[in-house]
């Protein structure tokens, strides 16, 4: 087949997910179907080097963003995102919901511990200087991802609709607006208005339960990619 | 350069020439003691210090002074109080953020000295001293 019939046929796809190593993570490319099978065993037998135990905090990262996966999907089923529903279903999970205050507690400690290690990983890659080529692509993609896990903290917060929750919404989202040109819409389309308002809290837990999730799980399916393709940094 | 070899055992060995083990059964009770080790730290946390609620929301309220802000704003807050302009403070912060994701482009220097490393270090705890600073003294929300 020419090189143009190559790229017509999904050639520039078959670059690309070469490219970030996904091909190779989930199918055999020389056997040209996907194996589940054969990806599990090449990813147990895979031979990786012993590294010291700074090089788990991406790991511990990750497991801790899984359990706050997994409690905010339990809270879920409580919480209503309006004023002053929002306040009440909270009142009433850590109250009276069976181990409500558990997975509460949980889930804001996860965010706590996930922000400490993604920091934790950020110091190591930044030490050993694993930001450089050919890293450096797995350094934006990371960084990325550190700011959005600040702004699942930050739309968060205010879910509950207390008082100082509304007070740092309020600062934060001022703040914001007052960036040159652009700031005042980015303000608007954050708070659904120029106050913060029961729809702000529509809009934030859209924010958090939808629309970062989806873009931190592609982001870290590429950021892993990349990580498994180019293989641990070498020390100092 | 020294390593530390899978059994324990310093061994030496040239950059690059890593020994490398599979997965499993190398790293399997590894990790499995990182997750379990996290998974107990994040359970006993939250079993000993349980999150209270406070007040609900009223917009129509003045500001409480004492009103409690988001730790992960404090830095942001203490960049507040020393340009008291919200318009400086937030291009700042946009500033140290293109900063933090360009990092590549700014040191292309493929040099992997100790020596280099501890001078590229230097901002970043120049930004983790910040960091403390602004957890232990910034105050609430500013008005």
């Amino acid at each position: 087949m020419s090189s143009r019939g190559r790229r017509a046929n999904g050639g520039l796809l078959t670059y690309l997910l070469d490219r970030v190593g996904i091909q190779g993570f989930i199918s055999r490319p020389q056997e040209g179907r996907i194996s589940v099978k054969g990806a599990l065993e090449a990813a147990f037998i895979k031979p990786i080097p012993h590294t010291s135990w700074w090089s788990c905090f991406g790991g511990i990262a990750f497991l801790l963003f899984l359990i706050q996966a997994i409690t905010g999907l339990l809270l879920m089923f409580f919480y209503i995102p309006a004023d002053p529903e929002a306040h009440r279903t909270i009142l009433y999970l850590s109250g009276l919901a069976p181990f409500g205050w558990f997975f509460r507690t949980t889930h804001h400690w996860a965010g706590i511990g996930m922000m400490l290690a993604l920091s934790l990983h950020v110091l190591r890659v930044f030490v050993k200087g694993a930001y450089q080529r050919p890293r450096d692509l797995n350094w934006v993609i990371g960084s990325a991802l550190f700011f959005l896990t600040a702004g699942f903290i930050l739309t968060g917060d205010l879910l509950p609709w207390t008082r100082s929750a509304y007070w740092s919404a309020v600062w934060w989202t001022d703040l914001v607006g007052n960036f040159p040109v652009i700031g005042h819409q980015i303000m608007l389309f954050l708070r659904g208005g120029e106050n913060v308002t029961g729809s702000t809290i529509t809009r934030f837990y859209v924010f958090h339960v939808f629309l970062l999730p989806t873009f931190t799980t592609l982001l870290m399916i590429v950021h892993f990619a990349i990580a498994r393709k180019l293989g641990i940094s070498e020390p100092l | 350069m020294t390593t530390r070899s899978f059994k324990g055992r310093r061994k030496h060995a040239r950059r690059g020439e890593q020994k490398e083990y599979p997965f499993y059964p190398n790293f399997v009770l590894r990790i499995f003691m990182a997750i379990m080790g996290t998974v107990a730290v994040i359970a006993v946390l939250s079993a000993l210090f349980p999150l209270s609620l406070d007040q609900i929301a009223d917009p129509l309220a003045a500001p409480d002074p004492g009103t409690r802000t988001l730790w992960i704003l404090k830095p942001a807050i203490l960049l507040y109080n020393i340009t008291f302009s919200p318009g400086i403070t937030v291009v700042l912060i946009t500033i140290f953020a293109a900063l933090f994701v360009l990092l590549p482009l700014l040191d292309r220097s493929g040099q992997r000295s100790i020596k280099r490393r501890i001078l590229v270090a230097i901002p970043f705890l120049l930004w983790m001293i910040f960091l403390a600073l602004s957890l232990l003294f910034s105050t609430g929300v500013p008005g």
